[in-house]
């Protein structure tokens, strides 16, 4: 009988808050699993697909997962393609229950996979639709309009919305396409999910990028960014930190979040067009969390399993059997990232040997 | 010496990638010598912490049908240590690693420091079940986290305690009764009781049991004779005599024996005449003097002198003469000393004897004849003793099914079994296993060798108390021996299929399958019938051949602590399986192989399967043929070798270079799915090589790069598959120490290759192809130039 993968790996004990970075190459996707008494919601933040670089195939790991349930809700952070891409398959074949999402409202010269998102959101109808805007409450969200606030809790967890503000929403709602576009960033969600009798803590945040934070983040909300866990914003860019590679770099959200753990949802630099994660964002994540603190996804190409149970343990372990039963194959495969010193322990080492006629 | 890498170097490549590219561990040394072992840190992300945890992990001699032994270390040793625990034979790795471990006192850490952490429950899945190192080290993650929180999830609710405790007292074993529970009580004290000689008390009278060891004596001329040795049976006498010679030599050690009744010695006589009915000693005498009062004292004074005349309490005789059948018979009696003794006073003449004896009274002894023919008399033509009685058997597995096949074989009156099984009587077995509860703590091989021999103390019993997964086959059972195998974990009997099929060894096996309801049974000659592994590839083909069980969801393992699984099935199912399984053996042993080769028996019906006779209380049988693809039971010999016409040019130019010496290089490809070998890349012979008029040496250097860079750049495809050289002569046949050669790569552990080829060109260019298996003879292969 075939193990179905998914079940085994994803499902956590009953009681557990198990959240799963996804490796999906150059893109961001974020599994939770939300304790709700003996059952679970299933919530999935972004989606993306990455053939090129061998990224998990989400519809085909979902459908194992769920069988003939549906994805609770579904975040996304920002309508890029790449917190987006494969949302109508995952809407046709998977299912989708609640869409919540940012408001951002992108020009033309957005991708795609906006536009089906929308259509996916009509489908959905609008009760099901929810929008998210910063709050100083804990598991406040708005109707579609963005008028109606609303308590509405996920399973047994916490979780706060931290970004966008509201006048940062209606700012940019006034802006013209282009500069909608550039600022999207600007717009992205960050939310903060929280679980445990020793409360423990997840924040997410999509491409949030340095501005955000400065502006409109970590002045209004600093009591609520506290983490242990942070997911780096854009794949490990230095726009966290920075404009520009030379630009002085900005550290105030980084001091306030005081992250445990940072996970980088990334290919390797060299696969990755944006040359993510960079390096100099690299070397300062580690200033806070060390070594083994950080966690780059692609590196390895694993995912990131993050469970805290209810009393509040909350423990990091990497997974490849997903990546390995549910990535994209393409014919460029991975297997030649070999590490040389490992190639003596694998072959054959020939030694001298006498040949000849006679 | 066996290299599981040879057999299996996917598994050997897969798994060194993972360890050199897991993010939870970083591995500090990896050596593949003798063993495969990596040694490394543990990344342990837990509640805000980054704490690494030194391990070493070695991978097991008979991977991949046993897990990689698994140990916590204090800290990262040198890297001299683990390159000789790669050096070593995985008997020999404890002593050098003991001080090294880390005990935790936590729950799945052996007495032994190594780690039990996946549960292998493998029954009917067929194929083995294997564990990446990736998943280990993710439940050494989730171990360690358990410790780290003092709790584990997801286990089960037994605790093994003594099995995982380091320090054991190995004498006493203590049960406790409910009363032990009573929650009134906070503190106090306990009283244990012995349950020695239980039985004792229940019959309510001692009742001591002897079967005869031995006699001597003189012959009727009076001249002492020894018995010849096999005619003693010393397998009756305590441990410390084991021959005729230590009943001569080790009086003192006797005289204790006998003091304590460990055995008995006692005198005896032939006398002419069954004896009549008698009511004194006086009467004794007359029988034992064949009616002659005076020989009759002659003839008891000659032994018993000594022990009347210092008035010993008891003396044991026996009297042997022939019944109506002319077949000998004895009778036994004891002599009691009187409690109104008269002693003697004076000097003890023969009249003194005489009346001494008379202060004794005869008490008769309970005897029957036992002996190897009249003791079979019972199982008349079914079990034929004389067939059986020079069979060999190895019962593989002592447990409630072959602890029970033991018995009924013992009973049947087979000549020798060896019975194998590394386990200990556990008080949960006796409720369906052959043992009782007073061998609790003793090694079932023990228990069942004791039960089996006081069913038949005639037949001869070995014991093996070992963990075979630790073992090659031929440390256990003799090539001429066959073999019934009940271990019932698809792992171990696969890795037991595998070397017996090596070996040409027939082995059986039977499994209770849905809580003993069903079982099944098969024979696997190797060459005629279908192996383990075929069985296997049916099941995954969907072959009708292979008939499915499906597992009973009602009758799921019980619990399964550290790897050792109790499923479900009562004594009334076991006890059946273990008949029609002795039954099948019994017929085999004494008839030859039937037709049939697998059964299935039940005693439910299923509607879901479809097979004949599928009614309760039947058992089908059927013949299961080899399956054509079985890498066991096929000739694995390589069929061809494909070679782009690029490549034999490129052998030729380097030739050509000059074609008055040798010349050659290595040959790189892969061995695909039909037993092709298909060579993609030919090295040259590199610049520090040695070319002669009949002797070529290779540049190792040289071409170790070119292998290694062709591996990386593959992606991990292209291996090295065997060499090349030209004869600049006509004869491209291989000569002595090219197949010297050949057959020393094929052997080696550094060569990863198990049979290598060789290609030889001659002065026209002509290409001879010869392959080489280990420890077989080499053989031609067909060259396809594509």
């Amino acid at each position: 009988m075939k193990v179905n993968i998914a079940k085994k790996i994803l499902i956590p004990p009953i009681g557990t808050f198990r959240t799963v970075f996804l490796y999906v190459g150059q893109g961001d996707a974020t599994l939770m699993i939300v304790p709700d008494g003996e059952n679970f919601q299933y919530i999935l933040i972004d989606c993306n697909k990455d053939e090129k670089n061998e990224g998990i195939d989400l519809k085909k790991m979902l459908q194992d997962l769920l069988s003939d349930n549906k994805i609770n809700i579904f975040i996304n952070t920002h309508p890029h393609d790449d917190h987006l891409k494969e949302i109508d398959e995952l809407y046709k074949d998977v299912g989708i229950k609640e869409i919540w999402h940012s408001g951002h409202n992108p020009g033309k010269m957005q991708g795609e996979y906006y536009k089906k998102f929308t259509e996916i959101m009509g489908k959905i109808g609008k009760n099901n639709v929810h929008r998210l805007f910063g709050t100083n409450t804990a598991n406040k969200i708005r109707d579609n309009e963005g008028e109606e606030m609303e308590i509405k809790k996920i399973g047994d967890i916490d979780y706060i919305v931290i970004s966008p503000a509201e006048f940062l929403v209606k700012d940019i709602e006034g802006e013209s396409a282009k500069t909608r576009y550039n600022r999207i960033h600007e717009q992205c969600a960050v939310i903060k999910f929280t679980y445990g009798k020793k409360p423990k803590h997840i924040l997410i945040t999509g491409d949030a990028e340095k501005c955000a934070w400065e502006k409109n983040i970590v002045e209004y909300h600093k009591a609520h960014l506290p983490s242990n866990v942070l997911s780096a914003v854009h794949h490990g860019s230095r726009t966290f930190f920075k404009e520009n590679e030379d630009d002085e770099e900005y550290t105030n959200h980084i001091d306030e979040i005081d992250p445990e753990y940072i996970i980088i949802s990334a290919p390797r630099k060299k696969e990755s067009p944006h040359e993510h994660p960079h390096d100099d964002a690299v070397e300062l994540y580690k200033k806070y969390v060390g070594e083994d603190g950080l966690i780059h996804m692609g590196k390895n190409r694993e995912c990131v399993i993050v469970d805290i149970d209810n009393e509040g343990n909350l423990n990091i372990i990497t997974d490849n059997e997903l990546v390995n039963e549910y990535k994209y194959t393409n014919n460029e495969d991975d297997n030649k990232n070999i590490k040389k010193s490992s190639v003596a322990i694998q072959t054959d080492r020939i030694d001298e040997k006498k040949f000849g006629e006679k | 010496m066996k290299y599981w890498f040879k057999k299996y170097p996917d598994i050997l490549r897969e798994e060194v990638q993972a360890l050199y590219s897991d993010e939870n561990y970083d591995q500090k040394f990896c050596f593949r010598n003798n063993l495969l072992v990596s040694c490394g840190e543990i990344k342990l992300r837990l509640n805000g912490q980054k704490e690494r945890i030194p391990i070493l992990i070695i991978y097991h001699s008979n991977t991949p049908y046993i897990l990689p032994l698994i140990y916590i270390l204090k800290e990262i040793p040198d890297d001299s240590l683990i390159k000789q625990i790669s050096n070593s034979q995985i008997g020999e790795i404890h002593s050098l690693i003991r001080d090294h471990i880390d005990f935790k006192y936590f729950r799945h850490q052996g007495d032994d420091g190594k780690l039990c952490l996946l549960e292998s429950d493998n029954l009917e899945n067929f194929g083995i079940e294997y564990f990446s190192i990736r998943q280990i080290i993710k439940r050494i993650i989730e171990w360690l986290v358990g410790l780290k929180l003092k709790k584990l999830s997801n286990d089960t609710p037994e605790i093994d305690l003594f099995y995982h405790f380091k320090n054991k007292n190995i004498i006493y074993y203590f049960l406790f009764p409910q009363l032990f529970n009573d929650e009134l009580f906070f503190d106090g004290q306990y009283i244990m009781g012995k349950l020695y000689g239980i039985n004792k008390e229940l019959l309510g009278y001692e009742k001591e049991i002897y079967l005869g060891a031995y006699i001597d004596g003189c012959s009727k001329a009076g001249i002492y004779l020894n018995p010849k040795e096999n005619e003693i049976n010393i397998n009756l006498l305590p441990n410390n005599i084991k021959s005729f010679f230590d009943l001569h030599t080790k009086t003192n050690i006797l005289k204790g024996y006998i003091i304590d009744e460990k055995i008995i010695k006692g005198y005896w006589w032939n006398v002419e005449n069954e004896p009549r009915f008698f009511k004194d000693i006086n009467e004794l005498i007359e029988i034992i003097g064949n009616n002659d009062i005076s020989y009759g004292i002659k003839r008891i004074s000659k032994y018993l002198y000594e022990d009347v005349k210092s008035f010993n309490e008891k003396i044991f005789i026996g009297l042997r003469y022939k019944n109506y059948r002319d077949e000998y018979e004895w009778q036994f009696f004891l002599l009691v000393k009187k409690k109104d003794y008269s002693p003697i006073i004076g000097e003890f003449t023969d009249l003194q004897f005489s009346k001494a004896l008379n202060n004794y009274e005869v008490q008769i002894i309970q005897s029957e004849p036992f002996n190897d023919k009249t003791y079979h008399l019972r199982n008349n033509n079914l079990s034929i003793r004389e067939k059986l009685s020079s069979k060999k058997i190895n019962i593989i597995g002592c447990g409630a099914l072959g602890g029970e096949i033991a018995d009924i074989l013992s009973k049947a009156g087979i000549g020798t079994f060896k019975l194998i099984d590394k386990d200990i009587v556990k008080a949960g077995n006796p409720i369906r296993h052959l043992a009782s509860l007073n061998y609790i703590g003793f090694p079932k091989t023990l228990v069942v060798n004791i039960i089996c021999k006081l069913h038949n103390p005639f037949i001869n019993i070995e014991e093996y108390v070992a963990d075979i997964s630790n073992h090659y086959i031929l440390d256990y059972i003799n090539n001429d021996t066959i073999s019934i195998s009940t271990i019932a974990d698809d792992n171990i009997e696969a890795m037991i299929n595998e070397q017996a099929i090596e070996n040409n060894m027939t082995i059986f096996y039977s499994r209770a399958l849905r809580g003993g309801k069903y079982a099944r049974i098969f024979r696997v000659i190797p060459g005629i019938d279908a192996c383990f592994h075929c069985l296997t590839l049916y099941k995954q083909e969907n072959n009708k051949k292979y008939i499915v069980i499906p597992p009973d969801e009602f009758n799921q393992t019980l619990y399964n602590e550290c790897n050792n699984p109790i499923r479900p099935a009562s004594a009334a199912e076991l006890k059946l399986i273990s008949s029609i399984t002795s039954k099948i053996l019994l017929s085999h042993l004494q008839y030859g192989k039937s037709k049939e080769n697998h059964w299935i028996w039940s005693t439910e019906k299923i509607d879901t399967l479809k097979y004949d006779e599928k009614e309760p209380y039947k058992l089908f049988s059927d013949f299961i043929p080899i399956n054509p693809k079985c890498i066991f039971c096929n000739d694995s010999r390589i069929l061809n070798v494909k070679i782009e016409k690029s490549l034999q040019d490129f052998m030729i130019e380097e030739i050509k270079l000059n074609s008055k010496i040798e010349t050659g290089g290595v040959l790189a490809g892969y061995r695909d799915n039909t037993n092709s070998i298909i060579i993609k890349n030919i090295s040259g012979p590199g610049p520090d090589s040695i070319k002669k008029e009949a002797y070529f040496q290779k540049d190792i250097e040289y071409c170790q790069k070119f292998l290694d860079d062709l591996y990386i750049e593959s992606g991990k495809k292209i291996v090295y598959i065997g060499e090349w050289h030209y004869h600049p002569s006509t004869n491209n046949n291989p000569s002595e120490m090219d197949i010297e050669s050949m057959q020393e790569i094929s052997l080696q552990k550094e060569y990863v290759v198990e049979t290598p080829i060789l290609i030889i060109l001659s002065k026209n260019y002509d290409l001879n192809c010869t392959a080489y298996p280990s420890k077989h003879k080499q053989y031609f292969v067909e060259a396809q130039i594509i």
